[in-house]
């Protein structure tokens, strides 16, 4: 298997812990708040914007990293090289 | 548990084989014919074998509710029902990419109005939660993304059939497990659809499934992943479908059509793939697959299964690691 196809597999693990990492924080912040065990009304609005402000982190994370992973990673050597055009 | 659900498969093979010729038949006699664009003389292929998976699994689902009288089964021919329908109308003329995932919602009704689910998820390090309100729209909402994120990987001959094979794996191992009877036996209907439509969907594709048939299938999966609590271990063995979907709302700034992106993920020259190294272009699973290398059809198709396999294996280790010792 290329070495190409290996770094896919790196980024898919990578993108497997961002997934169980994201999921199980916004969860532990928010569902306090639904629940309604959060305490006061000002901590349980800290939670949830805790809460979104990981979810919209995660999200551009996410994009970027698979941005990064696709132009520097995967293409970053044959761009230089000027090779990558790929016309067959 | 094993003899009803090998009756149900053997049914459902049947059903499905016995209907891709009249899929194709059906497509040729409509004028619903696809350009298989990735050949070196791309030629109309008949775009509706996607009935025949229908087709395959309605059929499944009624053997095995005559011999079980299951309830959870009526609400699913419901969930297929409208994902069937909202394909065909897709396959026939194009809906508007901000309608098609709100029409999806309703595929997600049926379950809702039945109550075959459970709102206590598991969320990894956090346990089982109890999401009595959300839940049900957490359901709409899944249907809709999961039923999307599988038809966005129909891009090439085999790959959804192939790829939605890997995903199921690991959901039928886990219904095993579980002993969720009704589950394991959609699981095995589904695999054994699918393995029949390959018959004539891997390449060269002599037909495709089209929409009727990626929206049907990710009706099950999502069917599957609810009703059998298995939200998490889905969403994990669905990560190459929810990247490709994800990466390409995210790359064209919103819910738009495919064909108005700027610029082609992929470049295809003689029946030779390669991606885009343009920036204008949306990143997709195939784009990073061909990241700087030259690849046939087929070549591509091998990496997405081996890479969906892949999420797979750790679609089970999320449920060994983090699920298992929190479900009852």
């Amino acid at each position: 298997m290329s070495s190409g196809f290996l770094k896919v597999l790196i980024l898919m693990t990578v993108v497997w812990l961002l997934f169980l990492a994201a999921s199980s924080s916004i969860a532990y912040f928010v569902l306090a708040v639904l629940d309604g065990s959060a305490g006061s009304v000002a901590v349980s609005v800290a939670r949830t914007v805790v809460g979104v402000v990981v979810f919209l982190v995660w999200i551009v994370g996410w994009h970027r990293l698979t941005v990064f992973w696709l132009y520097r990673v995967l293409l970053g050597e044959k761009v230089n090289e000027g090779s990558a055009g790929g016309d067959g | 548990m094993f003899q009803t659900a090998f009756v149900a498969a053997a049914a459902a093979a049947a059903s499905a084989f016995v209907m891709l010729p009249v899929s194709m038949w059906l497509s040729r006699r409509s004028g619903a014919m696809g350009l298989d664009v990735h050949k070196p003389n791309p030629y109309p292929v008949p775009k509706l074998g996607g009935l025949a998976i229908v087709a395959g699994l309605a059929a499944g689902a009624v053997v095995y509710w005559a011999f079980t009288s299951s309830d959870i089964l009526v609400p699913f021919i419901g969930s297929l029902a409208v994902a069937a329908l909202i394909g065909l109308w897709e396959d026939f003329r194009e809906i508007n990419p901000v309608l098609k995932p709100v029409l999806l919602v309703v595929a997600g009704v049926p379950v809702v109005v039945a109550g075959v689910y459970s709102p206590n998820p598991v969320i990894p390090f956090v346990g089982s939660t109890r999401l009595t309100i959300l839940y049900p729209l957490l359901v709409l909402l899944g249907f809709s993304i999961v039923c999307n994120a599988v038809n966005s990987l129909d891009v090439l001959n085999g790959s959804m059939a192939a790829t939605s094979l890997t995903a199921i794996l690991p959901l039928t191992i886990i219904a095993y497990l579980e002993g969720k009877t009704e589950i394991f036996s959609l699981c095995i209907v589904t695999a054994v659809v699918l393995l029949v439509f390959l018959s004539k969907n891997i390449y060269p594709a002599k037909t495709f499934a089209g929409n009727v048939g990626s929206l049907s299938v990710g009706v099950v999966i999502a069917y599957v992943a609810i009703v059998g609590r298995m939200e998490v271990a889905a969403i994990v063995a669905l990560l190459p479908h929810i990247m490709n979907e994800f990466h390409i709302i995210y790359s064209l700034g919103g819910l738009r059509s495919g064909k108005k992106a700027p610029t082609r993920p992929t470049i295809i020259n003689s029946g030779i793939i390669t991606a885009n190294v343009e920036r204008k272009a949306p990143v997709t699973v195939v784009r990073l697959l061909t990241a700087g290398e030259k690849l046939t059809e087929p070549a591509v198709v091998w990496r997405l299964f081996l890479l969906c396999l892949y999420s797979a294996i750790l679609s089970l280790l999320t449920y060994f690691l983090f699920i298992r010792r929190w479900l009852p």
